[in-house]
């Protein structure tokens, strides 16, 4: 069972690299913003796994518990950030037509 | 019970890998998002799912509860990432915004592999944050950095440092430097 939660973590680790490179390059922010939502997602499942490795699961599953919080709310205010801005481009399509 | 549980780790493996391939390789950002949206929550479900049942084998009072916690963290996930999805794509169809594209306990030696890859993505993302030039990119890429710098503090057994490091590294953080890049500008000068 150790071996096979060795190589979930590895395994996960390696998918985030993955990830990354899809963050990184891009080529629109969305794009970055999904890899952060899918490193992120990961990464929740992964405090889990070092928490077995550890063997102290019951400190772990509160740090994954607020982490996965904290991570739809990173998530969320950048989602507002494209809302307002689409907007903004709206009004001031509008004032152009004017 | 542990073949139910290694059955679920590994589904969710290969949701999950399938899911970041449908990211790297699909060719614009609308069918990205249906991966993102749909493979990664499964997988992410499949492994949180795994863990509490592997967590919960022994059956005593504490175990089950923390598998509980475990259950409340798949609730929480199977909420916010759709949600999360859903509030990125409804912009995208805003008009003037769209862009069509082309070990046990206490023994740290086998914990080293995933010590060493997660310091290569910090690496990867440090380098990446400074050298981006759309600003929001940058506080983006900031913000995997600190978590992964979370990781690293966890798996060097510094749990209450990690805390914080979610907390005001991950969450605040990236909160802000996205408030800020709002109410300034996006580009950088240089």
């Amino acid at each position: 069972m150790e071996h096979l939660i060795l190589f979930t973590s590895v395994f996960l680790v390696m998918l985030m690299v993955l990830s990354l490179y899809r963050t990184i390059v891009g080529p629109s922010t969305l794009d970055r913003l999904m890899g952060m939502n899918a490193i992120g997602a990961k990464t929740t499942v992964l405090i889990l796994l070092i928490g077995f490795i550890f063997g102290r699961i019951d400190m772990f599953v509160d740090i994954a518990l607020s982490y996965a919080m904290l991570n739809f709310i990173a998530v969320l205010t950048a989602s507002r950030y494209f809302q307002a801005r689409g907007m903004r481009k709206r009004d001031s399509n509008l004032r152009v037509e004017e | 019970m542990e073949i139910i549980a290694v059955i679920l780790i590994l589904t969710g493996l290969v949701f999950d890998l399938g899911g970041t391939i449908g990211i790297l390789r699909l060719p614009d950002v609308y069918t990205r998002l249906h991966m993102a949206g749909k493979l990664d929550t499964l997988g992410s479900l499949c492994l949180l799912l795994g863990l509490a049942v592997i967590n919960a084998i022994p059956m005593g009072t504490a175990e089950l509860f923390v598998s509980g916690k475990i259950l409340l963290i798949v609730g929480l996930v199977f909420i916010a990432s759709p949600t999360a999805t859903h509030a990125w794509w409804t912009p995208v169809f805003e008009p003037g915004s769209h862009r069509g594209e082309k070990g046990t306990q206490g023994d740290n030696a086998m914990i080293w592999e995933i010590k060493l890859a997660v310091l290569f993505v910090i690496f990867a993302c440090a380098v990446a944050a400074i050298n981006v030039r759309d600003l929001l990119g940058a506080g983006v890429l900031f913000g995997v950095y600190s978590f992964m710098m979370c990781l690293q503090w966890l798996a060097m057994g510094a749990v209450d440092v990690a805390f914080t490091e979610a907390a005001i590294g991950a969450g605040i953080s990236t909160a802000f430097f996205l408030a800020a890049v709002f109410r300034t500008t996006r580009r950088t000068k240089d």
